[in-house]
């Protein structure tokens, strides 16, 4: 029995499909090349963070390069505070603070209630207590859900994050909602 | 050239330890932190009781018989024992049949793995007809039994053994510190245990103290330049013994855990050994008795959380500390205006 030879359009058809075939091959190849390339780098980085014992950025470094120089500071801060640049804590607990209560009687302090969730970027109460003193805020940075945070320098010039809506509440002299962090925090004492 | 900050993490002496160098030359920073690092391993092989051919191990297997010690291991057990004086016994490092009886017998990592085990073993340890909570104790150790002779020897009673737990690894930490202290501004935190030389160009040390309750929060922060910093709390190395739940701070009066309504105390002081020390002490002696003790070491800062969740600091750990449950936590943010 004698086989049927394809038809000049079905050969036509089959050479249109191989070349689409192979278009589509190459590009995949070369996709997954830079995807390849772009996932290695970013395993590189990774490792290179978490295991070499590499200079890690230190936090006069990480404010520079998001702004040049100090911000004057909204008086309260709103969901978008401008001027506004993207940091990442070093520490989570600016992510997911866990505010602390304060007050109690110096040398016998009242126990801290659980932590609960994260403000809201509105001040507390309506009305407006008077302003005690104004904070010295180097710069308004956001966490990664968006949340604005001041960096303010305290009186012995060490730089902490304070939750946005609690730089007014701070001003009047009220107690932060949400436990300040410092932005140069090393080791943790935790019994061991 | 500028100073840059170093860093290198690695597990040690069953808990992660994290050292800091700030310093100009990035070779001879990465070259000491590999060296300290080193040096914690080497130390840890020559402590620790959970290693069999450690020289501890060893020194405890002969007791009874003299046993000739290096220097380490001389300097450690003498120093352990003056402490156990000047603390009155409530610091003893003759409480190994004790933490061996209430099953704290392998690495807390393998503890923590592994189940405990059998009921038979832990029967062997300790003698028949005792309570389980009068646990062995080696009642007629004393202080003067074990005998420190000339060029390291040491002779301890028979059935006498020592741990060097918390002594050992805060003598480490405080000898890495001055180690990499002497290359530039260094930090040595080990499981939350720290030492620090110097500061960094930009401020002190900012360190923190965990909330025992929740472990998450942090209670306090201290800004630390030259002093070093323990935690001694019930919150953590905690299991159940035969349903009953232990702690690994024994309690040389009763030869098991303590059982104390402070639920942790921090201590800051100029050498961590001692800082780890007063805090180990001030918490078995619990509240009320601590309290006292603690008074009468005026050079110290100290905070005390109770079972309650009530926090006692001194004068001067209130100075030092941003504490937020204490009134003057936004005080600081004050500054003159222009």
């Amino acid at each position: 029995m004698q086989g049927r030879r394809p038809s000049t359009s079905n050969r036509s058809d089959i050479k249109a499909l191989l070349t689409t075939v192979k278009l589509t091959t190459t590009i995949g190849t070369v996709s997954l090349t830079l995807a390849g390339w772009g996932l290695l780098a970013r395993v590189d980085a990774t490792n290179a963070a978490a295991n070499q014992p590499s200079p890690a950025p230190a936090i006069g470094a990480a404010l520079s390069a998001v702004s040049p120089t100090p911000t004057a500071a909204p008086p309260t801060p709103s969901p978008t505070p401008s001027p506004v640049a993207r940091v990442a804590p070093r520490r989570d607990a600016v992510q997911k603070p866990g505010p602390q209560a304060v007050g109690g009687q110096s040398g016998v302090a009242a126990p801290a209630p659980t932590a609960t969730s994260a403000p809201t970027a509105t001040p507390a109460s309506t009305a407006t207590p008077a302003v005690k003193f104004k904070l010295d805020i180097v710069q308004w940075v956001q966490t990664r859900a968006g949340d604005p945070v001041a960096v303010v320098r305290d009186n012995r010039g060490i730089l902490w994050f304070v939750w946005g809506s609690d730089v007014p509440r701070i001003e009047q002299g009220l107690a932060p909602t949400v436990q300040p962090q410092p932005v140069n925090g090393f080791g943790r004492s935790r019994g061991s | 050239m500028a100073m840059q900050q170093y860093e290198r993490r690695f597990r040690a002496m069953g808990t992660d330890v994290v050292l800091w160098l700030w310093h100009s030359d990035r070779q001879r920073a990465q070259r000491a932190l590999a060296y300290v690092q080193r040096f914690f391993l080497q130390t840890e092989a020559r402590l620790s009781r959970f290693r069999p051919h450690s020289e501890l191990s060893r020194l405890n297997r002969g007791a009874g018989r003299p046993f000739r010690a290096s220097s380490m291991l001389f300097t450690l057990v003498k120093s352990a024992l003056d402490w156990r004086v000047r603390t009155g016994g409530i610091f003893d490092p003759t409480v190994l049949h004790a933490l061996l009886a209430w099953g704290y017998d392998r690495s807390f990592d393998i503890m923590q793995t592994q189940p405990a085990h059998s009921e038979e073993d832990t029967d062997a340890l300790r003698r028949p007809g005792q309570p389980l909570w009068a646990a062995p104790r080696p009642a007629a150790a004393t202080a003067g039994e074990i005998v420190l002779g000339p060029r390291g020897q040491i002779q301890l009673p028979a059935g006498l053994g020592l741990d060097l737990g918390g002594i050992a690894k805060g003598w480490t930490i405080q000898q890495a510190a001055r180690r990499l202290g002497a290359l530039g501004p260094a930090l040595v935190d080990g499981g939350g245990d720290i030492a620090c030389v110097g500061a960094p160009p930009d401020g002190p040390w900012m360190v923190s103290v965990a909330d025992p309750q929740t472990l998450e929060q942090d209670v306090a922060f201290l800004p630390l330049s030259n002093q070093a910093i323990a935690t001694s709390s019930q919150a953590r190395r905690r299991w159940l013994h035969k349903g009953q739940p232990a702690h690994h701070l024994i309690d040389p009066r009763t030869g098991a855990p303590a059982r104390t309504n402070i639920l942790s105390a921090t201590v800051l002081a100029s050498r961590l050994p001692d800082a780890e020390i007063y805090a180990k002490t001030a918490l078995i002696l619990g509240e009320e008795e601590g309290l006292a003790y603690l008074r009468t070491l005026p050079s110290l800062s100290w905070l005390l959380i109770s079972a309650d969740g009530r926090q006692q600091f001194n004068d001067s750990f209130e100075k030092q500390a941003y504490a937020p449950a204490s009134n003057n936590f936004a005080d600081r943010f004050q500054v003159p205006t222009a």
